[in-house]
């Protein structure tokens, strides 16, 4: 299925293969459940109360998607919310490249912590393999960049923005998880980003 | 009066050898000529149909019966799902998503169950309701 040039007022669920999305306006998120190659490109993802994109493997193995050139931004977290820009809980083949997610200022809802990340890899039904992140703004969340254990991940010349509440990195990745680590760094000072 | 145009013996000789020297040239070019084509792009000790070697998932076999041995490779289109290259600039609500003051028409398919390979272009989504999706499954 492509969906292109389109409007979502409530979000977008896909569970199935093959899935490409171009130029879309999506309030409150998109989903992919199970999904067999996706690209996802050139979209506004914004207003979102969970996540902006939520990829997960709980009806089946999720592989080989392309999330190039988007801007997801804007959550309104409800109460007790942990939204992230982007979760990821199982997938084998994910490639972000150049896309800017930015969950803005920290804040808190009712009184409690309601941004969790820009980027949550999370090690869910199967895990995350052969992830690699290249050329993103990402910016927000309690920490900006969360990363988990699975093989082979690449962080390559990612720039991170000034909004992370408790840090840039939070990474329990397992010792020869992350492949390659090279050009990440601070956006508004260029200071490396190590982790 | 003498006769001018007396053929040499020897001249005879060396015009007959050039003339089987020609038909051999002739004959090896012919024969070259017809292994390259028996041989469909394969070697001149092996030979083999393009559609009985192993197809990549973007190729199928189709039948033809104007191509040798009644078969021949069809390749399809690219994959909608193609990566597409990337940018230049940062992402942001100028050069992402929609143009804002474009009037789409209101999609008016099923809300939970928009199948199989097509293709979407230019609708307004509306809102299922409150923290509920539109699901696509296919």
């Amino acid at each position: 299925m492509t969906i292109r040039n389109s409007k979502f007022a409530s979000g977008i669920l896909f569970n199935g293969d093959n899935v490409r999305l171009e130029n879309n306006d999506i309030v409150d998120g998109i989903s992919l459940s199970g999904t067999a190659t996706a690209v996802i490109d050139r979209n506004e993802i914004r207003d979102y109360g969970a996540d902006g994109m939520h990829i997960t493997s709980d009806s089946g193995q999720v592989s080989n998607v392309t999330v190039t050139n988007n801007f997801i931004r804007s959550p309104i977290p409800e109460p007790g919310a942990h939204a992230d820009g982007v979760q990821v809980r199982g997938v084998n083949g994910l490639t972000f490249t150049n896309n800017a997610i930015d969950m803005g200022v920290w804040k808190q809802v009712a009184g409690q912590d309601a941004l969790n990340a820009a980027i949550f890899l999370e090690d869910a039904n199967g895990g995350n393999s052969n992830i690699t992140l290249n050329g993103n703004y990402l910016n927000g969340g309690g920490y900006i960049l969360r990363i988990g254990v699975g093989p082979n991940q690449q962080y390559i010349n990612n720039r991170f923005g000034p909004d992370g509440r408790y840090g840039v990195v939070h990474n329990i990745a397992k010792p020869g998880n992350i492949t390659v680590n090279s050009g990440n760094v601070m956006d508004l000072t260029n200071q490396p980003v190590t982790f | 009066m003498r006769n001018t145009h007396t053929i040499k013996k020897g001249t005879f000789l060396k015009s007959r050898t050039n003339k089987l020297i020609a038909t051999l040239i002739a004959l090896v070019i012919l024969g070259i000529g017809y292994m390259a084509v028996r041989t469909i792009a394969s070697s001149f000790l092996f030979f083999t149909e393009a559609e009985q070697g192993p197809v990549s998932d973007n190729a199928v076999i189709v039948n033809d019966a104007t191509a040798s041995g009644g078969k021949a490779v069809h390749f399809k289109e690219p994959s909608p799902t193609t990566p597409p290259p990337p940018t230049s600039g940062r992402p942001n609500s100028a050069n992402t998503g929609v143009d804002p003051n474009k009037t789409l028409p209101k999609y008016t398919g099923s809300a939970y169950n928009n199948s199989s390979n097509i293709t979407l272009d230019g609708l307004d989504f509306p809102a299922v309701g409150v923290d509920t999706p539109l699901r696509a499954t296919m």
